[in-house]
């Protein structure tokens, strides 16, 4: 582990908050007007809570195990054979996470903003932008993270201004009007937008301030949740829940609707745009410098730099790999949220158990 | 290392004069004193770096007058004869024996007179520094409103003076290296113990010493050589000609670098919240500081963004401008017959041209040329029809929001960012100006000054401590009870807390 | 060195590839409005004839070059997206959708279902016209309609003269504008929509009163009064200005508030709903009659429940119309049910459509008059 990184625990939440805040923040109010109808908030918010248990095995882990990075932890307690397997499906859950969102990306500032440019352009210039920040250590793309974690809030905050002229609230009703199998069933769903909190695994080991990890971290997560429900709260007031069952970005078309011509507010969806590339590009460049890491440990090098251009083509490659909508919604999301769980959940548990069991034995 | 003064000052002398064959200002002053045996001694000096007037009525004047040494006293010739000079016969304040010619000739050649006496294998060096140099007067780059008009001069003796004044403490520590091969440039390292990060001290020297170049005519080339990323376009030491920023610096535990022969003293390290400080932000009441500088960043925005918007929005994007703007833009483009890039591109540059004719022309005429100009060119081409009348004011705005920012270097560097951003909005439009924000993003929070990154207060150091609020605002002057915390400073509490009377 | 080498060669290659989006502000036309009628000539193909009209850029601005505000264009396609192709062997320059402010429908549209719903649709479905667009009804023909010459010219070379009327601030309730999305949630929500009627004058456009589209088919109109009404029962409207008359006076008052609310009584057998409606405004003018002073508060009390008479009077009207004559739902009966009575709501969706004719509504006016003027 290199001793000379730090970063500071604000920078943690930072982190925490523009890696999870992606492509999930334009299609939860879909995903959950399917499910669990104008009770989705409440999916939204059992999610989240459901995050702490998960950001206190993961801090548990590094405080087994202190002054070890991940991947020293990982050895020591699975051994290098497991762990080498481990590495591997975390590689390729990252690969393909980074292919989902930057191929959702591209779909949308082709649909949005430049309608004949051909999407490989968009997607391969995206890759290249991304690569050199990921070329860095963790330190840099904390920084970069907190760098974009106000610009979110204010993003949230824009929408939620915009919204409240037209929103009609009454759309919240009826409540409590859910199964307990669309509750779990839309939990689940949700589950998936909160995919990214993992990338903190490679930040806890150099955090400084340790006492405040778990605070910050819970911090970030509440906030996560809070914008999340704000956001799906808003789409169902200004949308009826059956609009919102079939727009298929109902956040993008909020903004559009905003027709203010007293206040020179119209056609703001070019800023939306425009800020959400920057908050995209914060959920990649922790992604894909994940993704350099591990080749790099896979490998024994010294530095990830030679991977990350490496894995270029490999992540045009996959997020072309989707011929239509069809198959990038339905097919290789499908791949994607197998791997998350396993990526995030399962992987981390088996470390948390059997290091736990070694130290209890050790004693 | 070399060669050592001999006991012969005949020897001395011929060695001198060839060391300094050819240089025709090098003055020989030989005399004799001593009653009956007289002592041959001769002083050797630089005219014009050394005070003649010093010397001859400090030194030759004395020893002219008091001729009275008993030379009898072989033995303890030397011990005997240079007691009398440094007692009696010199009266200078500042002597020094050398007897190391590399030293000797680099104190010459600062401005000290040597002083060869025969049968002694010492030199004397008196100091005897006095050249003509311009007088203190307010900096040109940096004025205020409100506050000090004292700038630096070329001269690094003065300069370390006018920051004496302002920090009167022991602790201040004024450390002298010397830079360049041949230049042998005087740098003082200056730094207040106690309150400034040993790390960072020990990089700047080790930095320091690692130069090895011929000269260093400017304290920016020092500054190229030792930041930690010349290849940026952004600066990472910050610059002064203001002895009150320095010392500002130095209280906030960074550290300094003054070098001869140039009036802009270095300070490391360097953010990007301290490069958008302004001195002049501490001498004006809080609330209209704090106005200024959140217009400052403001500006910063105003540099890159408007021309590269233009582009975008003409050429790919119409829809996402209110819709009464749009007819209006479409109606004042209709007759220009470049496309918008090309339009932009040639405007802004024709503008850097104008700027740039501008300052190479001094005085009145400079400033005036680069108004007219700029309104005269730009007048003309709107009614030729070539341009777009909103493209000047565009233009116009990008301009004057780049003086806006305090620090030169930094401005240089957006301006630099803009054109890069019109070739991105030209290419790919609003998503190519997303792309160049986050490349210069990206290259912002990766750089590092000295350790500390460049992004600081906002994604750094500092945040912890609240260092936005000497940053982003400038809190009143009570509730900067301490110090920012990005440079790292041993010693973090500068006022009483709670001072409120 | 060689690092910037390749910087400057990747670079360079991007801008060699082509700006394949790039149009520049000035080629483009902004259509303002698009009509949709049926196409009756057997000679050209396409189900419908489209009409658009946009602004003349060259006639806006400083120096203006020309004359012609508006140019009008028309021709048949099946679809709007087919129209834009078409087009382009006729116009010099592409069109660009989002400003996109009015979409006519001709009555013969309307009442078609099948190609109002494939209009909607590709309103719906593309990604540039914006959704704030604002339906309007024609009668008879759009074309005709929308080439009927009109008297301000800088005005409606700006934001069309549609449009501004639409959007007039002086609101004044003959008809309610409403905007593709929410023509599109009001059919969601309760099955009908209401959009703006307009019709050609003589050298003018008239909007007002509305058409009644239920599912996606026109099944007939709206009076401008009834328009009025329905808008003050649905809370949709803020100011209004009424007539009434008492002891044969004519006395008009002007509505600044309206409040308007739903209460389901007797969940039974019969559903009773009662609409509790107050209106707050005051008296702009009556008659100037010494024994008509309005002094006392039983003048007063008087004078208010004439106005509420008047309007309970045309509000029970409409409502008959819409339950026994239309059968539909224009008071937003269902979206209140199902959101504040659920488990009501579970019950008697299935038998919605026949249930909705004999719901009792019962309409309660309260008229505030608070303030007379200057006169007695």
């Amino acid at each position: 582990m290199n001793k000379d990184t730090k970063i500071s625990h604000l920078h943690l939440r930072g982190l925490i908050v523009s890696s999870v805040i992606g492509v999930g923040i334009l299609s939860v109010p879909n995903t959950l007007a399917d499910t669990m109808g104008s009770d989705g908030w409440i999916s939204i918010i059992i999610a989240g809570m459901l995050m702490i248990p998960l950001l206190l095995m993961y801090n548990q882990i590094f405080k087994l195990y202190p002054g070890m990075d991940i991947f020293e932890i990982g050895k020591a307690t699975l051994g290098s054979f497991f762990f080498t397997i481990v590495m591997i499906i975390g590689f390729s859950y990252l690969i393909v996470s980074l292919a989902v969102v930057i191929r959702t990306l591209g779909e949308l500032i082709k649909i949005f903003l430049l309608q004949t440019t051909p999407l490989e352009f968009i997607v391969i210039t995206f890759i290249i932008a991304s690569s050199y920040i990921a070329t860095y250590e963790i330190d840099v793309i904390a920084r970069a993270g907190y760098f974009v974690y106000p610009i979110i809030i204010a993003f949230a905050f824009i929408i939620v201004l915009i919204a409240i002229p037209g929103a009609n609230f009454e759309n919240i009703l009826p409540v409590f009007r859910f199964s307990f199998k669309d509750l779990l069933k839309g939990t689940g769903n949700i589950f998936f937008s909160f995919a990214g909190m993992e990338l903190i695994f490679f930040a806890i080991p150099y955090v400084e301030d340790k006492q405040n990890i778990v605070k910050s971290g819970v911090l970030g997560i509440m906030t996560i949740t809070i914008i999340y429900t704000v956001i799906f709260i808003m789409s169902l007031a200004h949308f009826s829940l059956n609009q919102l069952e079939h727009q298929v970005y109902p956040v993008l078309m909020l903004i559009r609707q905003l027709d203010l011509p007293g206040f020179f507010l119209e056609n703001l969806d070019g800023l939306i745009m425009a800020l959400w590339v920057i908050v995209v590009f914060s959920t990649v460049a922790p992604l894909y410098f994940g993704a350099g890491k591990v080749l790099s440990k896979l490998f024994k090098t010294k530095s990830h730099k030679y991977f990350i251009w490496a894995l270029i083509p490999v992540i045009y490659f996959i997020a072309m790999l989707p011929e239509n909508f069809i198959q990038l919604l339905y097919d290789l999301r499908h791949v994607h949220d197998i791997l998350a769980v396993i990526s995030i959940v399962l992987l981390p548990l088996l470390i948390l158990i059997v290091g736990s069991i070694r130290k209890k034995v050790e004693r | 290392m070399g060669f050592k003064v001999s006991s012969d000052l005949e020897k001395n002398l011929e060695y001198v004069k060839e060391q300094l064959k050819d240089c025709d200002d090098v003055i020989y002053r030989n005399l004799e004193i001593g009653d009956e045996n007289k002592v041959k001694v001769s002083f050797v000096m630089i005219d014009g770096l050394a005070s003649k007037l010093e010397i001859s009525d400090f030194a030759i004047e004395t020893m002219i007058e008091s001729s009275e040494v008993n030379i009898e006293n072989l033995n303890n010739f030397k011990e005997e004869f240079l007691k009398y000079i440094l007692d009696e016969g010199i009266s200078n304040s500042e002597v020094k024996l050398v007897d190391d010619y590399d030293k000797i000739f680099n104190q010459i050649l600062s401005g000290e007179t040597l002083l060869l006496m025969d049968g002694i294998d010492t030199g004397i060096i008196i100091g005897t520094r006095g050249w003509a140099l311009r007088a203190i007067n307010e900096p040109e780059t940096e004025t205020v409103i409100r506050g000090p008009r004292d700038g630096f001069t070329e001269t690094l003796r003065t300069n370390t003076t006018l920051i004496r004044r302002r920090i009167k403490d022991t602790k201040f520590k004024v450390k002298m290296v010397r830079v360049g091969r041949r230049s042998q440039t005087d740098v003082a390292i200056m730094y207040i113990e106690d309150i400034v990060d040993p790390k960072i001290l020990e990089e700047v020297k080790k930095r320091l010493n690692n130069i090895d170049i011929d000269a260093v005519l400017d304290s920016s080339i020092l500054e190229y050589l030792v930041e930690d990323n010349y290849m940026s376009i952004f600066p990472q030491i910050e610059n002064t000609e203001r002895p009150d920023s320095v010392a500002a610096a130095l209280y906030e535990g960074r550290v300094a670098l003054i070098v001869d022969n140039s009036p802009f003293a270095l300070i490391m390290p360097a953010t990007i919240g301290t490069l958008m400080q302004s001195s002049e932000d501490y001498y004006t009441r809080w609330t209209e500081a704090s106005f200024i500088r959140l217009m400052r960043i403001l500006a910063v925005f105003l540099v890159i963004l408007p021309s590269a918007l233009y582009v975008a929005i003409t050429a790919y994007h119409p829809g996402l401008l209110p819709n009464r703007l749009i007819y209006y833009l479409a109606a004042s483009r209709i007759n220009v017959p470049f496309p918008a890039v090309v339009e932009a591109m040639g405007m802004e540059l024709i503008m850097e041209i104008i700027r740039e004719a501008g300052t190479r022309i001094s005085g009145p005429i400079g400033s005036t040329i680069g108004i007219v100009g700029g309104l005269i060119i730009g007048q003309a081409a709107v009614e030729a029809g070539i341009v777009s009348n909103l493209m000047i004011i565009i233009v116009a705005l990008t301009t004057i929001a780049s003086f806006a920012i305090p620090s030169y270097e930094l401005a240089a560097a957006l301006r630099l960012c803009k054109y890069a951003f019109i070739v991105l909005a030209g290419i790919l439009g609003l998503y190519g100006i997303m792309l160049g924000v986050i490349l210069l993003g990206s290259h912002i929070v990766i750089l590092n000054s000295f350790g500390v990154p460049f992004a600081s207060p906002y994604a750094g150091l500092g945040v912890e401590e609240g260092d936005l609020k000497d940053t982003l605002v400038k809190a009143p002057v009570q509730r900067l009870w301490m110090r920012p915390g990005f440079s790292n400073p041993q010693n973090r509490i500068r006022m009483k807390r709670g001072n409120k009377k | 060195m060689k690092k910037l080498l390749i910087i400057l060669i990747i670079l360079s290659t991007l801008m060699m590839t082509g700006c394949w989006d790039m149009i520049e502000i000035e080629d483009r036309i902004f259509p303002y409005s698009i009509g949709v009628d049926i196409n009756h000539n057997q000679d050209k193909e396409g189900k419908f004839l489209f009409t658009i009209s946009y602004p003349n850029i060259a006639a806006i601005g400083k120096n203006a070059t020309s004359e012609d505000p508006i140019f009008i264009i028309d021709d048949t396609a099946n679809s709007i997206f087919e129209l834009m192709h078409k087009l382009t062997s006729r116009l010099q320059r592409p069109i660009y959708l989002k400003l996109l402010n009015v979409v006519l429908l001709s009555e013969e549209v309307a009442k078609d279902s099948k190609s109002m719903r494939e209009i909607v649709d590709s309103l719906n479905r593309d990604f540039i016209i914006s959704k704030n667009v604002q339906m309007l009804l024609v009668k008879d023909n759009a074309k005709e309609l929308l080439s009927t010459k009109l008297e301000s010219k800088r005005q409606q070379a700006i934001e069309g003269s549609l449009n501004s009327m639409l959007n007039n601030k002086q609101k004044s309730s003959m008809f309610i504008p409403i905007n593709f999305m929410n023509f599109i949630e009001a059919t969601d929500i309760s099955d009908v929509a209401i959009v703006p009627l307009a019709m050609p004058g003589e050298e003018e456009i008239i909007i007002s009163g509305g058409a009644i589209l239920k599912d996606y088919s026109l099944i007939g109109y709206l009076e401008p009064m009834e328009v009025r009404v329905l808008a003050t029962m649905n809370d949709e409207i803020n100011q209004d200005t009424i007539d009434a008359t008492y002891n044969g006076a004519d006395l008009s008052v002007m509505i600044t508030g309206v409040k308007s609310k739903k209460k389901l009584i007797n969940e039974g057998e019969n559903l009773k709903i009662k609409f509790d409606i107050e209106l707050e405004g005051h008296i702009h003018s009556f008659i100037l009659e010494p024994n008509m002073a309005i002094k006392t508060g039983e003048m007063l009390d008087a004078l208010q429940n004439a106005v509420a008479q008047e309007v309970k009077v045309d509000m029970d009207e409409l409502v008959k119309k819409a339950q026994k004559e239309y059968g539909v739902d224009m008071f937003k009966l269902r979206n209140y049910i199902s959101k504040y009575h659920p488990k009501l709501w579970e019950e008697i969706q299935d038998n919605w459509e026949v249930l909705y004719p004999d719901i009792e509504i019962e309409v309660d006016v309260k008229v505030f008059l608070r303030r007379r003027g200057l006169s007695i």
